[in-house]
C-alpha cells in the first residue's frame, strides 16, 4: 500500500477489531485514500467468495461410552463363584474334552471318542461360510487400498505428462525463434545485393 | 448450559457431559479439519482424534472458559502433524494452476451447485501454504478473533494478521486467474 496505514491495521479495521479510537481514525483516513478503499473492496470481494462455501452438517454421531465395572457386594461368595467358573472353563478348554447339548440330552466326550466324532455337515458348511466371508472382507479392504494408491499414481503421471508436454512446446518455440533469427541473418546479405544486380542487368 | 459448566460436571464425575460437548462441537471441528486438510475422510478421522485427545487431556485445561480455543488448538496441531506425514505428491491443483485454471470459462458462482462451489473453493484454499490456510480458515469460517487465533496457533498477533493478509491476497489472485466471478451471490 502506498499510504502510511499498515496492512495489519487495515485488516483489523476491516474485521472491526480495532482498539478504541483507532476505528474512527482509520475510517477518516479511508474516506480520503483511494488505495485503502481499493484494498478494502478487494478484501470484501474475496471474503464474499470464500463465505459462499455452504456449511455442511456431517453425520458423525460420535459418542463416548464408558463401560461401568459392577461393584462386588459379597467378595467371598463372588470369589468362590469365580473360582468355580474358572475351573469349569479350564476343564472345557482342555483340547480333548467336549461338552454339548443335543436333542434334549447332555453329551460329554473326551480323548479318543472326541477324535473319532466327525463334524456334522452343517458345522462344516457354517465354518466354510464364515471363513469365506472373512477372506472376502480382507480382499475388499485390500482392493480399496490398492485403488487409492493407483488413483494417486495416475494423478502424478498425468501431471508429469503435462509438464513434459509444456517443456517440449517451449523447446519447439525456442527452436523456431532461433531458426527465424538465423534465416533473417542469412537473408540480409542477399537482400542487400538484389538492388545492385537489378541495375547491372542490361 | 455453557461449555465451562459441562466441563465442571465432567470433572465432578458426570462423564456423559463430555458427549454433550462432542455433539455440540463435532460439526464445527469437522468443517475446520475439512477446510484445513481438503479431504472429507481425513477430516472425519482428525475430528475423532481431536475429541479422543481432548477427552484424555481435559483435566489439564486450567480455564474451562477457554475450551473452544483449546479444542481448536488440539485440532490444528493434529491437522498439521497429519499433513506433514501425508505422502507428498503433485496435486491436480498445481496441474490446473499451471494451465491457467481448471476450465477456460468464466465461473459464475451463482450458477454453481453446492458441491461444485465447495470443491472449487476447497481447491483454491489448498493452493495456499499451510500457515496461511489455517489462519484464513480460522478467521473466515470459524470467525475467531485475531487474539484467539494467535492463542490457537501460539503465534504473535501481528504474524497472524500478516499471514491472513497474504493468504487473502493469494486467494484473490487465484480467483482472478481462474476467472471466478462472484456475481449471482
Amino acid at each position: 500500500m502506498d499510504c502510511n496505514v499498515k496492512k495489519e491495521d487495515l485488516l483489523t479495521f476491516f474485521y472491526g477489531e480495532c482498539e478504541e479510537g483507532e476505528q474512527e481514525r482509520i475510517k477518516e483516513h479511508v474516506a480520503t485514500c483511494a488505495t485503502c478503499r481499493r484494498e478494502l473492496d478487494a478484501l470484501a470481494s474475496t471474503q464474499a467468495l470464500l463465505r459462499a462455501w455452504p456449511d455442511e452438517t456431517p453425520r458423525l454421531d460420535l459418542t463416548f461410552v464408558e463401560a461401568e465395572v459392577p461393584r462386588r457386594r459379597f467378595p467371598l461368595i463372588a470369589g468362590l463363584a469365580a473360582a468355580a467358573v474358572a475351573t469349569v472353563v479350564l476343564f472345557l478348554a482342555w483340547p480333548e474334552f467336549e461338552l454339548s447339548y443335543r436333542a434334549g440330552e447332555l453329551d460329554l466326550k473326551w480323548g479318543e471318542a472326541l477324535a473319532d466324532e466327525p463334524l456334522s455337515r452343517e458345522e462344516v458348511l457354517a465354518t466354510q461360510e464364515s471363513t469365506l466371508a472373512s477372506v472376502n472382507q480382507l480382499l475388499r479392504a485390500s482392493e480399496v487400498r490398492q485403488q487409492r494408491v493407483l488413483d494417486h499414481l495416475l494423478r502424478d503421471i498425468q501431471a508429469q505428462r503435462y509438464r513434459d508436454l509444456q517443456l517440449i512446446n517451449r523447446q519447439f518455440e525456442q527452436f523456431d525463434r532461433e531458426i527465424y533469427v538465423r534465416l533473417r541473418r542469412n537473408e540480409a546479405p542477399v537482400l542487400e545485393l538484389l538492388p545492385a544486380t537489378r541495375y547491372t542487368n542490361p | 448450559m455453557s461449555d465451562a459448566d459441562l466441563i465442571l460436571r465432567f470433572r465432578a464425575g458426570q462423564h456423559q457431559a463430555f458427549n454433550t460437548l462432542v455433539w455440540r462441537w463435532q460439526g464445527r471441528l469437522y468443517r475446520f479439519a475439512l477446510r484445513y486438510s481438503g479431504d472429507s475422510e481425513e477430516a472425519r478421522d482428525l475430528c475423532q482424534q481431536s475429541f479422543i485427545r481432548a477427552y484424555g487431556q481435559l483435566h489439564r485445561l486450567r480455564d474451562p472458559e477457554r475450551f473452544s480455543t483449546w479444542l481448536y488448538q488440539i485440532a490444528a496441531n493434529l491437522c498439521r502433524d497429519h499433513l506433514r506425514q501425508r505422502v507428498q505428491h503433485v496435486s491436480l491443483d498445481a496441474y490446473e494452476e499451471a494451465s491457467g485454471g481448471p476450465h477456460p470459462v468464466l465461473y459464475q458462482v451463482g450458477d454453481m451447485d453446492k458441491v461444485e462451489l465447495r470443491d472449487l473453493l476447497n481447491r483454491a484454499l489448498q493452493t495456499l501454504p499451510e500457515e496461511q490456510r489455517v489462519v484464513v480458515v480460522l478467521k473466515e469460517y470459524e470467525r475467531l478473533k485475531f487474539r484467539e487465533i494467535a492463542e490457537v496457533l501460539d503465534a504473535p498477533i501481528n504474524t497472524v494478521k500478516s499471514r491472513l493478509y497474504y493468504g487473502l491476497k493469494a486467494l484473490r489472485k487465484t480467483f482472478n486467474q481462474w476467472d471466478i466471478d462472484r456475481d449471482g451471490l
